[in-house]
């Protein structure tokens, strides 16, 4: 680790700190800072600064599709020199731990290096620039460039950046000495989030993304590097979250808005609670398309179902191996809906079994099949034994609350 | 009405709409305001979790869950929507039946109100009803199934009740 601050600035009697770091300084694009987002259900929108001095820091979340050229920061520095004028840089505070030599060295070293890549610095450095500083020794809000970021190739993740602020007088062969340290909740999605959720930061928007979403989200798809990738994570964590279990009655709401507050408070609860095909079709929509996914919610209709496995059921239990008689059943559905469109369940797992008269089952997740017909690949004929199975094509993002 | 009309309609090919609006009662009712579950107190049961949910329409929606003391999973859930008059009840109830993906539920006891449905044995018990201007839902909630008929019952004793006093 760096030493503490006790640089020159301290010992000539003052002491430079960060005041207010603003990620998303730039509330109409996200190209070159962090998206709109706001902390919950509840509240309000996470205005920048993000990071203010003496307070609760709030996350930030970076679309990395959406990123091109540049990204910056913007900050506030107090207590300075009057009138002085000082280099200021922020750098990554991590430090690979000391390990032995030789092969277990090795692998250990290789052990940190993926676990800091997956939830460690993603911001990389503020590269260094001069600052101006006031009578009172504050500066004006100043824009830094992040340099050696990750926030264009990054796969999902909630990450932590842990930084080192640094100043250095402007003198021939004067030393960087840390004045702060500063740590930032980073989310990093595939792309910006689309419907039910919004970018429109003019109003006290519900439908900006909300952090404790992004944190569910970015936790079950971490390590994903494209939608599709994404899209699969969330269907298999929605189906398979150890609380749940079915019932045909929609619990989180048919007609919008869809009650993810009361979802998210049931999942962390930890006691056991029911829901159905509409709720887990709602979840994995609405949590993939906050990571960037582009799925829409579709119902299709009267079905006798072959025997599946059902909602967060163990497959070896013949028990959990089902089969309903259903006026509807609600998917997720890539772009568009229609039979040749690719869906994804979250309510159930498919029998891939070809014998369905024995008790061999199969169990397989529905993450992007072809909806089709009687293929055998097609996920039409691996649900429905007997029915029409016609489609409603009225693709539907409930509005979240 | 907030349901959308395909949605009204493919409601219509699973249960008699006509039949079910002409069981809205003419006579003026009793319309209940601010009817709480959670203040139910059943011997062995609890209640873990109270909530406000938001709907479109801003119509109350109240949600308490009762978890058994002494049997591990076994939770019920009550949900009570407030509405202004008896139809706007049953257009509630439309919407919970809409949302519900069994082909077809069971009518459930005519004593719970004036339209009432249940699923089916097989099926995690639950049942549904409109009773004056309020629509209630009294499910099994836990990963043990809970009989429900009780937890109705005393739904509406409690409203007897709240309307004595």
């Amino acid at each position: 680790m760096l030493p503490s601050p006790e640089g020159t600035e301290r010992k000539r009697g003052y002491a430079v700190r960060v005041e207010e770091i603003h990620f998303n300084h730039d509330v109409i694009s996200a190209s070159g800072d962090a998206l709109n987002i706001r902390r919950n259900g509840g509240g309000l929108p996470i205005h920048a600064p993000e990071w203010r001095f003496g307070q609760s820091p709030q996350p930030a979340a970076y679309a990395r599709n959406a990123i091109s050229g540049m990204v910056t920061i913007k900050v506030l520095l107090r207590g300075g020199p009057p009138n002085g004028k000082l280099r200021i840089r922020a750098i990554d505070a991590y430090l690979p731990p000391a390990t032995p030599g030789g092969c277990i060295g090795w692998i250990l070293s290789l052990i940190a290096a993926i676990v800091h890549a997956l939830v460690g610095n993603v911001l990389g450095d503020a590269g260094a620039k001069t600052v101006q500083l006031d009578a009172n020794g504050d500066s004006s809000l100043e824009t830094f460039e992040l340099i050696h970021h990750k926030l264009a190739v990054a796969s999902v993740g909630a990450r932590t950046t842990e930084w080192v602020w640094q100043a250095r007088v402007l003198r021939l062969f004067a030393r960087w000495r840390e004045f702060d340290r500063t740590s930032h909740r980073i989310f990093t999605l595939i792309d910006v989030p689309r419907g039910p959720w919004e970018q429109d930061a003019s109003f006290n928007n519900l439908q900006l993304p909300w952090a404790d979403a992004l944190e569910k989200a970015c936790t079950w798809a971490v390590g994903a590097a494209d939608a599709d990738a994404a899209a699969a994570r969330i269907t298999r964590a929605v189906n398979t979250r150890s609380n749940q279990s079915y019932t045909p009655a929609t619990v989180f709401g048919f007609d919008p808005p869809y009650q993810l507050t009361s979802y998210m408070t049931h999942l962390d609860g930890g006691a056991p609670f029911v829901l159905n095909c509409t709720d887990c079709a709602n979840a994995v929509t609405t949590f993939a398309n906050l990571l960037g996914c582009d799925l829409w919610e579709g119902r299709f209709f009267n079905m006798v179902t072959r025997k599946f496995l059902t909602l967060n059921g163990n497959s070896n239990n013949a028990g959990d191996w089902v089969s309903w008689n259903w006026g509807y059943h609600e998917i997720c559905w890539l772009s568009a809906i229609g039979v040749t469109q690719p869906v994804y369940d979250g309510c159930l797992q498919l029998d891939m079994d070809d014998n369905y008269a024995d008790n061999v089952h199969v169990a397989q997740h529905p993450i992007k099949m072809n909806f089709g017909q009687n293929a055998p690949g097609d996920y039409r004929f691996r649900l429905i034994e007997s029915g029409t199975g016609n489609l409603e094509n009225i693709p539907r993002r409930r509005t979240v609350a | 009405m907030t349901m959308d009309a395909a949605t009204l309609k493919e409601l219509g090919t699973r249960y008699d709409l006509a039949g079910l609006r002409a069981r809205v009662p003419r006579e003026p009712v009793e319309l209940y305001r601010g009817f709480d579950a959670a203040k139910l107190q059943v011997e062995g049961w609890h209640v873990s979790l109270v909530e406000t949910l938001r709907r479109a329409d801003s119509r109350p929606w109240r949600r308490a869950v009762f978890d058994a003391a002494e049997a591990a999973g076994m939770r019920v859930m009550i949900d009570v929507i407030e509405c202004a008059s008896p139809s706007e009840s049953l257009d509630c109830l439309l919407e919970v039946l809409a949302g519900n993906q069994l082909a077809r539920l069971e009518d459930g006891p005519a004593s719970l109100g004036f339209a009432a449905f249940r699923h089916p044995d097989g099926a995690p018990p639950a049942i549904f009803f409109a009773r004056n201007n309020l629509c209630v839902t009294v499910a099994s909630f836990g990963s043990r199934p809970a009989p429900v008929e009780p937890w109705a019952e005393r739904v509406v004793q409690m409203l007897a009740t709240q309307s004595r006093d």
